[in-house]
């Protein structure tokens, strides 16, 4: 009898070794400006936030590359950076299963972008491809902060 | 080309020191408020033109850096300057030097300006020095990145073996009176046709009142002219301040340099810049960003943050 309890131990412990790895992860976000470039804003550092996550490196230091394709997006109706941050967690990925992923987006701190095809204008902070990229944990969940440190020209 | 310590300490250990031209020097200690950076030892080959660039990231408090001391064996160096660099941390990490003698191993874009070097202002002043006014400092945050680019042409049969450094000294942030920050007006959209002249003009509009320390123009081997011209929001006068009617190749890192005493030079909202470039495209390529750039830059103050203007109103 014992034997056989020892066997069958044996047996439950083999199938849970033998389980596939996780080969995804999720990201908790959050967001935060830098002080002096907040100091150069015209106008409060709140309104919309439109962002894009993609494959890390398929962004080189001024964007994606030609081809590339967001594979998710982020839309916050109102991102109040006012104090600078870091905010809550304000938004969850899916289940993410890349390497490494790259948020880029803005802050239309001036609440005047196209909802159909929104892109930055002058002065809106906007998020730099090298200060955005995150490792994803598989099996995990990841607690990031997107920063925020340049001003659209 | 991705050289790491290890690997470089091998290529120096299976040479035999003795037919090495030993250029590494004991320089002088970094400030009591400072660091230095030094590259590994680097070996440079016979009749060879060769610029690496060693990578790093500051991680102490946030502070100001006041000086920057550079040091290079002077009969065979020819520039070692610290630059600031947005660099993925992962394609070029911590410790990392890399073969960055052509554009193509280090793109442009990945350099930013951490400090412009422009000398201190003085006839034994090196390229890559700076000595900023009293109380005056660039802001060096925690977690900025930086590139230590070392330049030497080795035209002797034997190889050279370098280790360069750079001081830099730090002022605590509370104690800074005045920030000091780059201007880059930068044109992105070159566009050189092969076998023929090209001329761009940029205009760039001050938003702001502030002063310059110095200024200079950048092109690269394949410019021929460059001038810089302020037009005066007031009354709209213009005045010649930076001009090289015949650009030589040595200029990409060497360029001519306008100082500026403390107060001498002040830019008032509406004032212009008006930058223009003209270059031969001798290849039978297109030629655009980054192979060949355009590009006035320069320290002004009061200012914590770059000042940028891509592009202006080129034509």
């Amino acid at each position: 009898m014992t034997v056989l309890f020892l066997l069958a131990c044996t047996s439950a412990d083999l199938a849970e070794d033998s389980a596939a790895p996780p080969t995804d992860g999720t990201f908790a976000v959050r967001f935060q400006i830098d002080s002096d470039w907040q100091a150069e804003m015209e106008e409060e550092a709140a309104g919309p936030f439109w962002g894009s996550v993609f494959d890390a490196w398929d962004v080189d230091s001024t964007g994606p590359t030609e081809g590339t394709e967001a594979i998710a997006s982020i839309e916050l109706e109102h991102l109040d950076l006012s104090d600078g941050g870091p905010t809550e967690v304000l938004w969850t990925s899916e289940a993410i299963d890349l390497e490494r992923i790259c948020i880029l987006g803005f802050l239309d701190s001036d609440g005047n972008a196209d909802p159909e095809d929104p892109d930055p204008d002058s002065k809106d902070p906007v998020t730099l491809p090298n200060d955005n990229k995150f490792y994803t944990v598989f099996g995990a969940e990841s607690e990031i902060t997107v920063w925020f440190e340049f001003l659209n020209p | 080309m991705l050289l790491t310590p290890a690997l470089l300490a091998l290529s120096c250990a299976t040479t035999d020191e003795t037919e090495r031209i030993d250029l590494r020097h004991d320089w002088p200690d970094p400030p009591a408020n400072g660091v230095q950076y030094r590259m590994p030892d680097l070996e440079i080959p016979p009749y060879t033109d060769a610029m690496y660039c060693l990578f790093g990231t500051y991680e102490g408090e946030d502070v100001g850096i006041s000086t920057v001391e550079t040091f290079q064996d002077p009969d065979y160096g020819h520039h070692v300057i610290l630059l600031g660099t947005s660099a993925d941390v992962a394609e070029y990490p911590d410790g990392a030097v890399v073969d960055c003698s052509t554009e193509d191993t280090l793109d442009m874009d990945d350099l930013s300006p951490l400090f412009i070097p422009a000398g201190a202002g003085d006839e034994d002043a090196e390229l890559g020095d700076m000595a900023l006014p009293e109380g005056m400092a660039i802001k060096y945050k925690t977690g900025a990145r930086w590139i230590l680019q070392s330049h030497y042409i080795n035209p002797t049969d034997t190889p050279m073996v370098t280790s360069d450094a750079v001081n830099v000294g730090f002022i605590d942030a509370a104690e800074v009176e005045t920030w000091v920050a780059p201007f880059v007006n930068n044109v992105m959209d070159v566009d050189l046709a092969p076998q023929q002249e090209t001329t761009t003009v940029m205009q760039c509009t001050w938003d702001r009142e502030v002063s310059l320390l110095f200024l200079l123009g950048h092109m690269h081997e394949w410019g021929t002219s460059f001038s810089l011209d302020w037009i005066h929001a007031a009354d709209g006068s213009e005045e010649r301040i930076y001009e090289v009617e015949d650009w030589r190749v040595d200029y990409r890192d060497e360029p001519p340099v306008t100082l500026y005493e403390t107060g001498e030079m002040t830019v008032l909202p509406g004032d212009v810049f008006r930058t223009t470039c003209t270059w031969f495209n001798d290849t039978d390529e297109t030629m655009g960003f980054p192979a060949e750039m355009c590009t006035s830059t320069g320290l002004v103050y009061p200012q914590t943050v770059p000042l940028m203007c891509s592009d202006g109103e080129a034509g």
